[in-house]
């Protein structure tokens, strides 16, 4: 299961629909259906955690005299 | 001829330069003309005639100034050239030593333009079939563009209006002007070294074509072509077509539209998941009531009756998860009333109500009405009444047993 959780949002998206797909087609066993339920949930709470996410930062790149590159906050 | 002074070939040579090239009239001169008998050799001096219908002059541009020409030359071209008058001794010519060459009649850069643009496109940089797709939930966004420009901030307020938690990187570049085509190319790879950056945006505001000329050189179509990070170009207004339009993955017609069209909204994409939500519930119920119905459970059989009851844990997973996306969906789009209209419509499927036009029942003690949750709320001879779609039944307890068998 840990394997899911490292779905981005557009292919947990993409395997909810096709978990509804799965599920309207039918021929599962019980427990198949149950899994496949469980695991839609567990990606519809993955994708909405992910949709509340704090604001995110703002960055800008500098490069130092040696060449390196930083990325420092930066305000508009 | 006594007394004259005979000169050498040399001296009388030098002298004619000397007279000449001392004119200030022919320091610096422009002329018209059309180019004959061009010879470009390999050590990369460029060599013609130039001559109207009266006259012809012959010219020579350096190595040096030939580097930085921005279109081809041909014979039978018009143009206009810049130089200085010079004498060539060796073979007692006048010339004219070129500093720039511009095509006469249509605009230089535009010339310049369409034969990069040819070049490039002859070379496969414009395909379609090269293009990278922008991935559609980006969290992190590089914009190339001027650190000082009101373009800047116009993309990062739609940025964070549609999706706050997307995290732009600015990569500072000089978007006009001398140098700036290097420091776009530069800039460019830079933000295509770092991990992690699912788009780079190229944006820039309006400007005279002059001030877009960086975006119609060769090292930044390059530049972005060797990107392997998807670019998008937007540079300049609607109607300004640049190269690096043509060579992006995307063109988007301002910097703002850019935005709107790679940033999704998180509005949207709240609505499309809480669709998905209610048809993964709905479809595993309807999955549930056919098995049950396979399995041609006796009629008053409680799990087929209360089929919930047997998915007794997993739902409680369920009401939570309603719980927490129901939460979130309301925190997203509190400040939002128009989508919440829409979504309160999927909401409303999550509600019990909402479940019974899937197949499923509400039991209820006829007496006080108390809704049945466990076995042990049931006695035998209870009354019951079962909340279906479309109305109620009303039954009475037979006989109460604890488990599912």
């Amino acid at each position: 299961m840990g394997k899911k959780s490292e779905l981005t949002f557009e292919q947990a998206m993409a395997r909810l629909e096709e978990i509804v797909r799965q599920l309207d087609a039918g021929g599962h066993t019980l427990e198949q259906t149950l899994l496949l339920f469980e695991e839609g949930i567990k990606l519809a709470r993955q994708c909405s955690g992910q949709l509340a996410e704090a604001r995110g930062r703002l960055d800008m790149l500098s490069k130092g005299k040696n060449g390196s590159v930083t990325a420092e906050p930066h305000e508009l | 001829m006594s007394g004259m002074q005979v000169l050498s070939v040399a001296d009388l040579t030098r002298c004619i330069r000397a007279v000449i090239e001392a004119e200030d009239l022919f320091w610096d001169v422009w002329v018209r003309g059309e180019i004959s008998n061009l010879t470009k050799h390999s050590s990369g001096h460029v060599y013609f005639c130039l001559k109207d219908e009266a006259a012809l002059i012959r010219c020579v541009m350096w190595h040096s100034d030939a580097r930085s020409m921005r279109f081809d030359l041909s014979d039978g071209m018009n143009v206009v050239v810049r130089g200085r008058v010079t004498v060539y001794e060796k073979q007692g010519q006048y010339q004219l030593a070129l500093s720039s060459i511009l095509p006469d009649g249509v605009g230089t850069l535009y010339t310049a333009y369409e034969q990069l643009k040819r070049r490039l496109q002859d070379e496969g940089l414009f395909d379609e079939s090269r293009k990278k797709p922008i991935p559609r939930f980006l969290r992190k966004i590089a914009i190339v563009t001027s650190p000082t420009a009101a373009a800047l901030r116009d993309m990062v307020t739609i940025a964070r209006r549609r999706m706050p938690s997307v995290h732009v990187l600015v990569v500072p570049a000089l978007m006009q002007g001398s140098g700036s085509e290097d420091s776009v190319a530069e800039s460019l790879r830079l933000a295509d070294s770092i991990p992690g950056i699912d788009v780079i945006l190229l944006g820039r505001g309006g400007g005279s074509i002059e001030d877009l000329w960086a975006f119609n050189t060769e090292a930044v179509v390059r530049a972005i072509v060797a990107c392997n990070t998807p670019v998008v170009s937007a540079i300049g207004h609607e109607t300004d077509y640049t190269l690096s339009d043509f060579a992006a993955d995307l063109r988007a017609p301002t910097p703002s539209a850019a935005i709107e069209l790679i940033v999704p909204d998180r509005q949207e994409l709240a609505v499309r998941l809480a669709g998905l939500t209610d048809a993964i519930i709905a479809a595993s119920s309807a999955a549930f009531a056919r098995k049950c119905a396979e399995l041609d459970m006796p009629a008053n059989s409680p799990s087929l009756r209360y089929p919930e009851k047997m998915l007794h844990g997993r739902w409680q997973s369920l009401d939570l998860a309603e719980e927490r996306l129901e939460k979130n969906f309301r925190a997203i789009l509190s400040s939002h009333e128009k989508s919440l209209a829409e979504v309160s419509g999927k909401l409303e499927s999550l509600s019990p109500l909402g479940v019974l036009a899937r197949g499923y029942g509400i039991v209820r003690r006829l007496k006080d009405g108390f809704t049945i949750k466990h076995i042990s709320d049931i006695a035998p001879a209870d009354l019951m009444e079962t909340l279906i779609s479309g109305g109620k039944l009303i039954s009475e307890v037979k006989e109460v047993k604890e488990g599912w068998d």
